[in-house]
């Protein structure tokens, strides 16, 4: 502790991809991360790369966009943070999406986790089952018959 | 297996094409989920095998009458008395849902019955929807033995009855809170309370109150409670608020005052106390106009306190409430407060009694109303040595200034 006994805004971490790209990010950017923060605690020398290691580079760098936004606070009011949210998720494509939220899951990032799970949902929501199963590639396994005893058990969620 | 594809997987889109969101562990598809009607989310059943319960996941259960709510706009039924039958048929069938499946409910909100900008007290009871009291009963009981950590309920019916006595009796809930038009805030509290990890309440009165010590009664049986909240919008008596865990209070019995002006007519309330025993708080609002004498512990962690009252028999006996704020650190004195405790310093009738606020760094005084209350100002301002900010609230410029003149 005595050698990092500088600013603790100014201290750097290196995250570590897990194919192998380093990232260099302030502490208070990867503390956002809970996953991190709880492994940092357990660290003896911190100058040494954190792992995050199911989660690749072109990922972790969306991840640190995030955080980096995040970690910044009175630069913007909560109205801009949200419009900012609201693009960044935009911007992701189904792909990115599943494996943003698989990240924000693992590295415990729960503002991430919850815009990204609320994107999802939305377009999920108001969609009939057919148009679900294409938007999302959905294979539907179920014989005829099945699916109709399904639509019988609970007939109301199915109306318009 | 979930690892291989992430590890393997480039984002590229030659991969796009596959069905990824099945793959999601069961705990983000439950949380994807909550975030959609209900109605959607048991939809969703029939998609594929993976998908056939995973709604069942879903612990966040919203249940509103009011037309913008997204769960119930879907049935198509516009937001009017007539439209009731409609919404407990969906509440049935939700309930009997989640019964059916065994679903774990965490956070359970069920609004219903008030609309916004109507007055509940000017309100017709003919306005009001027809629910059997039973029926109320099991609505309000459904989620206790599920888990239930969060429990919200907003309900306006025409025939009140009881809050079932088992809402007093959950070792899982969190958060409690209820406004609720029961029979003259009966809130049935005779049995035994067991509510160990309750630490949020939030009670909202709609009827005058008789005088009991039930609200005293469950708060002081919370041992977990920290964040405590009575609003009434009628006459109320509670003389009792104690709690060694409380953080946060807010009383907001702003449904006094009308009382207040009909007693100087007819006849005078009776004199109340107020016992206040939370030497933890650090939080308090407090508006009231009913109150005559206070009995309160000293908060020694009290960060800030927002004060409202008014002294009905001008005996200066309601200033006792600053002996238990005396370690607060900001202070906002409003109006009505400021302007009692100017009519008691300029008619020199009686000292105010202020204790010294050692800690004091912030003060905001509202100062609308009485031009006389520089003798207030200068007492305050003897009263807190280390005081840095002053504020002047609700202002009247024309006051202010011939009060600083």
């Amino acid at each position: 502790m005595a050698s990092t006994s500088t600013s603790t805004l100014s201290r750097k971490l290196i995250l570590k991809s897990s194919d192998g790209e380093k990232f260099e990010v302030d502490e208070n950017v990867a503390m956002q991360s809970q996953t991190i923060k709880h492994m940092i605690e357990d660290l003896d020398d911190i100058n040494s790369p954190i792992p995050v290691s199911i989660v690749t580079g072109t990922i972790l760098s969306k991840v640190i966009e995030y955080c980096k936004k995040h970690a910044t606070e009175d630069s913007d009011s909560d109205e801009q943070l949200k419009q900012w949210d609201k693009e960044y998720a935009n911007n992701m494509d189904l792909n990115t999406l599943y494996y943003l939220l698989l990240a924000a899951n693992y590295m415990e990032i729960k503002g991430l986790l919850e815009l990204i799970t609320q994107c999802v949902a939305d377009m999920i929501k108001g969609k009939s089952p057919e148009e679900i199963r294409a938007h999302f590639n959905i294979k539907n396994d179920f014989t005829p018959q099945e699916e109709a005893n399904i639509r019988n058990e609970n007939p109301w969620a199915f109306e318009n | 297996m979930m690892l291989n594809k992430l590890q393997n997987g480039n984002e590229g889109t030659t991969l796009i094409k596959e069905d990824r969101i099945s793959h999601l562990p069961d705990h983000i598809l439950g949380e994807i989920l909550a975030f959609i009607p209900l109605k959607d989310a048991v939809a969703t059943s029939v998609l594929s095998r993976r998908w056939r319960r995973v709604f069942t996941w879903v612990t966040y259960l919203n249940l509103d009458d009011t037309p913008n709510c997204h769960d119930y706009c879907l049935m198509r039924t516009p937001h009017t008395i007539d439209s009731f039958p409609n919404f407990k048929m969906y509440v049935d069938k939700v309930l009997q849902l989640c019964h059916s499946n065994n679903m774990d409910i965490s956070t359970y909100i069920l609004h219903f019955g008030k609309r916004k900008g109507c007055f509940h007290n000017l309100c017709f009871e003919g306005c009001l929807p027809v629910l059997d009291p039973m029926h109320l009963d099991a609505w309000i009981s459904f989620p206790l033995a599920c888990g239930v950590k969060v429990l919200d309920i907003i309900a306006r019916v025409r025939k009140p009855s009881k809050i079932p006595s088992a809402l007093y009796r959950c070792p899982t809930l969190e958060v409690l809170k209820l406004d609720v038009n029961v029979n003259n805030l009966d809130l049935n509290i005779s049995f035994r309370i067991h509510l160990p990890n309750l630490k949020v309440i939030h009670l909202t009165f709609l009827k005058h109150t008789p005088n009991d010590d039930s609200v005293a009664m469950l708060v002081a049986s919370c041992p977990s409670l920290q964040d405590l909240v009575l609003n009434a919008e009628c006459f109320i008596n509670i003389n009792l608020i104690t709690s060694q865990s409380l953080r946060r209070l807010v009383i907001n019995f702003s449904g006094n005052t009308w009382i207040d002006i009909t007693s100087f007519t007819t006849k005078r309330l009776p004199r109340r106390e107020f016992e206040l025993d939370v030497p933890n708080l650090e939080h308090l609002t407090y508006v009231d106009s009913a109150v005559v004498i206070y009995s309160i512990t000293k908060m020694n962690n009290l960060v800030n306190a927002q004060v409202d009252v008014t002294d009905l028999y001008f005996d200066g006996s309601i200033f006792g409430i600053f002996s238990g704020l005396s370690n607060v650190q900001s202070l906002y004195l409003m109006s009505r407060t400021t302007n009692t405790m100017a009519l008691m310093a300029c008619g020199t009738i009686i000292n105010l009694k202020l204790p010294l606020f050692g800690n004091l760094k912030h003060l905001q005084l509202g100062c609308e109303g009485y031009y006389n209350w520089n003798n207030v100002l200068i007492e305050l301002l003897h009263r807190a040595p280390f005081l840095e900010t002053l504020t002047f609230m609700e202002v009247s410029v024309i006051y202010l200034y011939s009060s600083l003149n």
